[in-house]
């Protein structure tokens, strides 16, 4: 490394446009990429740190709460329990992983601050990283009830090789909502109590312990479930591990267009304020 | 390589709140009502304007008053805070030796905090596996690198700090009052440590009271007052100034 020469230029003066905040960012995740991996890493591990059961947590939680759910809303709904399970694990793991990312993403940029202020670091690590745990936690909690899921009839097919691009694709529909909700956060710390709240809204607003036809019948409910973007992430993973089909072009389309736009927007926030954050921590 | 720092017509401003965070609800009623958001803090230059050239080969001391703006000129520098208006170009790589446990992770051990630190100066962990035995060494924590650092003392915080930092190959040196630290016996080993890598580096700043230090370490010091450098010049003369100043201020 101490051969390689390197220029850095702070130029107050120097206005670029969204594509050139993101060439010199990734010229910095290039650079960051080992800090980026240890704070992975270190947050998995910090997890679980201390725990009887270590990482089974990751495991043991969703195991659980996807049993209570199942028992409680097979019973209101009247479904088959076994069935009714594996829906409520098809949704509900995807829906930990959006509620967690943009709940500690809210806070990614303020409990940063030991850094920002005292070294440099490219500000757009911290989004990344709460994006990659989560993503990363998903997965491993998907891998192990997956053997849960086998037993109580899951279907296994070649479409779960589809879940890597729904993965993919949710990951960064939510690191644009990170960029756009850390940053805006340090400025409105309302912000992180109002998100707190709405997504528990969300929450029963999204079909998880509930079908997707129990809303259809209301003509009010479908349109405000319909206006919810979480839907069709969820649609993305109840079609690829609950139907085993490959979910239609609609859906995926629906998706692309709204990870594009959370993209945007939360480039033009994140980038237009991160030079002023550290003035505001 | 040769390294260099160019600052052009740089100021860094900063903001005294009367009241930290605003609520959206203020934000929404100050805007409705007109109240501008501007009548809450006062603005000052931390950093006026300046203009500084430094290139490989100089040891720059800096002094002046406390909030003469030194410690915001080196962060400007280190890349913390941006500018808000000027230009900032640097040629090399920096080592920051400013505050105890910058770039430290309470959670982490020490032994994992050599590895996070080194990841935020830019090396990989198979580099740093590599310094890993000399900075524990360095650092004689023995046992301790072992434990998570939230349970350190701040003689052992600092003591890794610079055990870290000691072992990077510094190409532009940063010190900001960092030599005090631990007890008599790792002063004494640290500051030996310092003279060695001022004479590695190409380019080193550093920011001290302790005018002897200035004196023996610099070819070249800048008094700073009020976001403005006064007087830039060889250290006899400038340190001259300087407590003509201190002199004044007393009176």
């Amino acid at each position: 490394m101490a051969e390689e020469s390197f220029i850095t230029e702070y130029n107050a003066e120097e206005k670029g446009g969204i594509w050139s905040f993101w060439i010199r960012n990734a010229r910095e995740l290039i650079r960051f990429r080992h800090a980026i991996y240890n704070f992975v890493v270190s947050n998995l591990r910090a997890r679980y740190r201390r725990s009887t059961f270590g990482f089974f947590w990751s495991l043991l939680n969703p195991l659980f709460t996807m049993v209570i759910l199942s028992v409680v809303f097979s019973t209101i709904f009247k479904n088959s329990l076994a069935n009714f399970s594996i829906y409520i694990f098809s949704g509900l793991l995807p829906w930990t992983m959006i509620f967690n990312s943009i709940l500690n993403g809210a806070m990614a940029l303020i409990s940063a601050e030991r850094f920002l202020k005292k070294v440099y670091i490219p500000k757009i690590i911290f989004p990344i990283a709460i994006v990659s745990v989560e993503a990363i936690n998903f997965l491993l909690s998907l891998i192990s009830l997956f053997f849960l899921a086998i037993f109580l009839g899951a279907k296994i097919s070649w479409v779960l090789f589809t879940l890597p691009l729904a993965l993919l694709i949710t990951a960064l529909f939510l690191l644009g909502l990170v960029m756009f909700v850390s940053m805006l956060n340090v400025y409105f710390r309302d912000l992180f109590h109002i998100v707190q709240v709405v997504f528990t809204g969300l929450f029963y607003l999204t079909p998880i312990v509930y079908p997707l036809e129990f809303v259809l019948n209301s003509p009010l409910l479908s349109v405000v479930v319909r206006l919810n973007p979480f839907l069709y992430f969820i649609e993305l993973f109840h079609s690829i591990i609950y139907r085993a089909e490959i979910p239609g072009v609609t859906t995926w389309g629906i998706c692309i267009v709204l990870t594009l736009t959370s993209m945007f927007i939360g480039s033009l926030v994140f980038f237009a304020k991160e030079n002023d954050v550290v003035y505001r921590l | 390589m040769k390294s260099y720092i160019q600052t052009d017509q740089l100021s860094v401003k900063f903001r005294i709140y009367k009241n930290r965070g605003l609520s959206l609800k203020e934000f929404i009623v100050n805007r409705m009502f007109g109240q501008g958001e501007r009548d809450r803090y006062t603005e000052f230059f931390a950093v006026n304007n300046i203009t500084l050239r430094i290139d490989s080969g100089d040891r720059l001391g800096i002094v002046g008053f406390n909030g003469a703006g030194k410690s915001t000129l080196l962060k400007t520098i280190a890349g913390i805070y941006f500018p808000h208006s000027g230009s900032i170009r640097i040629n090399g790589r920096i080592t920051p030796l400013m505050e105890l446990g910058a770039g430290f992770d309470a959670e982490q051990t020490g032994r994992e905090n050599i590895f996070l630190n080194g990841a935020l100066l830019g090396f990989s962990p198979a580099e740093m596996k590599k310094k890993e035995q000399a900075i524990a060494e360095f650092s004689e924590l023995g046992e301790f690198l072992n434990l998570p650092i939230k349970y350190y003392s701040s003689g052992m915080y600092g003591r890794l700090s610079f055990s870290i930092a000691a072992m990077t190959n510094p190409e532009i040196l940063i010190i900001d009052e960092v030599f005090s630290t631990g007890d008599a016996h790792f002063v004494e080993k640290s500051s030996q440590r310092i003279l060695q890598l001022v004479e590695q580096s190409q380019i080193v700043i550093i920011v001290s009271h302790n005018l002897e230090q200035i004196r023996n370490l610099c070819n070249r010091v800048i008094v700073m007052d009020k976001g403005v450098i006064l007087k830039d010049g060889l250290p006899e003369e400038t340190l001259g100034f300087y407590n003509d100043q201190v002199i004044h201020a007393n009176q």
